[in-house]
């Protein structure tokens, strides 16, 4: 069995496949539990960008 | 520039500015470099298409010298993919706060040294229309279908790796150019035109920032960080595998694998440096890439020539000790044949010049690191030119001895490649920020936090410290943001 999945053509290209496609498909599932998460309820329909809250922030308003 | 981000607001900080502002002036040095490189380009491409139509008789390949300068190229761009992603992971997984301004350079050159790698196995094949038979006919007990499979992951796992972190900024360049958008004189037409914000759109994926939003990305940042070191160790592993599955003299050597891979690392820093000094001073980031980054990672090249020094000696007086007949012939072609120039150059520029340069703290400086770096950058490709060349013109199964001079060819494609890989790295960084601006801000509010949290440990009174450092708002000392703070476990 171990000998047939080595040595037989065509398998090498299916466990390529089978290990690529799988991983792609995680990041891209990845990606997208990242966009889908929640808003902040105190900043609803707001964008914030930075990685910290500073204390010179723009008011919400001024941000697209 | 036909696309306009908003110019600097008065939100802007100085880090936004000195990041953005490549991306919205180009200078008259960046177009020349590169028109240079787009030159080495257009030439890498009419060499190309003639051994397409010619076949590979253009080049100096042949029985028994079937590998040459591309497959040289090939071990040494994929060599250089670890400088990124292996280097970053590594000093994420540390929490080494001096990689911040550096990490993004560094993916950026892993993400492309990869892709010019893998090209460079397609020009070796020689005749495209047998590419896919790799895959159709490709049986899984060769080493190449493991150093596919490999690649193939890396290139996937790195892709993401630079490219999560490009999100937060990714958001911010869309919002700095939305409001440009619509004074541009008309909001959907000029938005349709402005194909940057679209782009900046898309790929910050509904980026919003929240609290939430940033625990994901970090947390998946991390799963990544952790993912990537054994995947980019497996993937030079492999490579050496390639040599090393092999009975041919020189090659056939359980110590090729962390060879290749200390090699790898090497030379990746090696070109960190190289891209990350061009970029500091074509970008004008002096003040956030500085001195602690080249002494730090000076320190790390230092350490990875001696360390690449003592396996060379390891290999090479293993093999003088063995004197098996076909290895003797390769030793000595390298030690006092005719590759022996080549041979001494390589310890002279991957152990002489670091060593000496880097040796000594005032030798750690941008232009003592730069110096070193070229010198090992030349000296990695040689080595892996000494690896491949010597062997194959003094096979062990029975050919005469061959003799490999590469054509105009073969090093015309190369320093295309080389161009094409500089070109790329330019235009990425023209289209994105060179820093990770928001893990750079990161980076100094936990420094001011800790900052101001010492000093309120050395004022005699309450303790108000400890829950502020935590992250709590309550207790927050008086000048640090009272947001909670993500990452500062």
């Amino acid at each position: 069995m171990a000998h047939w999945i080595l040595d037989t053509a065509g398998i090498g290209g299916i466990i390529v496949a089978l290990v690529a496609i799988p991983v792609l498909i995680a990041y891209i599932r990845m990606v997208r539990w990242i966009a889908a998460a929640p808003r902040d309820a105190a900043h609803s329909g707001a964008t914030r960008t930075d990685a910290v809250a500073t204390t010179t922030d723009a008011p919400e308003g001024e941000r697209a | 520039m036909d696309t306009v981000i908003s110019s600097a607001s008065a939100h802007e900080t100085e880090l936004e500015r000195a990041v953005m502002n490549p991306l919205r002036h180009t200078t008259r040095w960046f177009w020349m470099a590169i028109g240079v490189l787009a030159a080495l380009v257009v030439l890498l491409l009419v060499v190309l298409i003639r051994q397409w139509v010619l076949g590979l008789g253009v080049t100096g390949l042949g029985r028994p010298v079937y590998w040459g300068i591309y497959i040289t190229n090939f071990v040494f761009f994929i060599g250089i993919s670890h400088a990124g992603t292996l280097i970053t992971a590594i000093l994420r997984v540390t929490n080494a706060e001096w990689r911040r301004p550096i990490t993004r350079v560094a993916e950026a050159i892993t993400f492309f040294a990869l892709i010019l790698g893998a090209a460079q196995i397609l020009l070796d094949l020689g005749r495209l229309d047998r590419v896919l038979n790799v895959v159709i006919f490709g049986r899984f007990q060769s080493p190449l279908l493991w150093d596919v499979t490999c690649i193939t992951i890396y290139l996937l796992s790195s892709t993401l790796y630079l490219y999560l972190p490009m999100i937060p900024d990714l958001a911010r360049l869309r919002d700095r150019m939305a409001p440009a958008a619509a004074q541009v004189g008309g909001a959907t037409r000029s938005r349709l035109r402005n194909w940057r914000y679209h782009l900046y759109r898309i790929m910050s994926v509904g980026w919003h920032g929240s609290a939430e939003q940033h625990r994901r990305l970090e947390r998946a940042i991390s799963i990544m960080a952790v993912l990537i070191i054994p995947i980019a160790v497996s993937v030079h592993t492999v490579v050496s595998w390639i040599f090393g599955m092999m009975m041919q003299p020189m090659w056939h050597s359980t110590i090729l694998g962390p060879y290749f891979v200390v090699g790898a690392i090497f030379s990746g820093i090696a070109m960190l440096f190289l891209f990350m000094t061009l970029i500091r001073k074509a970008w004008g980031l002096e003040r956030w890439i500085g001195a602690k980054q080249y002494d730090y990672l000076g320190l790390l090249l230092l350490v990875m020539s001696v360390f690449w020094a003592y396996f060379t000696l390891s290999e090479y007086l293993t093999t003088g000790y063995g004197t098996l007949v076909h290895e003797r012939h390769v030793l000595q072609a390298k030690l006092s044949g005719e590759y022996a120039p080549w041979f001494y150059a390589m310890l002279f520029l991957n152990f002489v010049v670091p060593f000496a340069v880097l040796i000594r703290r005032k030798g750690r400086t941008p232009a003592g690191t730069v110096i070193a770096s070229a010198a090992i950058a030349v000296g990695m490709w040689i080595e892996r030119f000494t690896i491949i060349a010597p062997t194959l013109t003094r096979p062990s199964l029975g050919y005469e001895k061959a003799v490999y001079t590469p054509s105009f060819t073969e090093i015309a494609i190369t320093f295309g490649s080389l161009a094409l890989f500089a070109m790329l790295f330019l235009l990425f960084f023209k289209l994105f920020p060179a820093i990770s601006i928001w893990e750079v801000e990161e980076g100094e509010h936990i420094a001011a936090v800790k900052r101001k949290a010492e000093e309120l440990m050395a004022q005699p009174g309450p303790a108000i410290v400890a829950t502020s450092v935590a992250g709590g708002p309550a207790g927050v000392p008086a000048g640090v943001p009272a947001q909670p703070l993500r990452n500062m476990e």
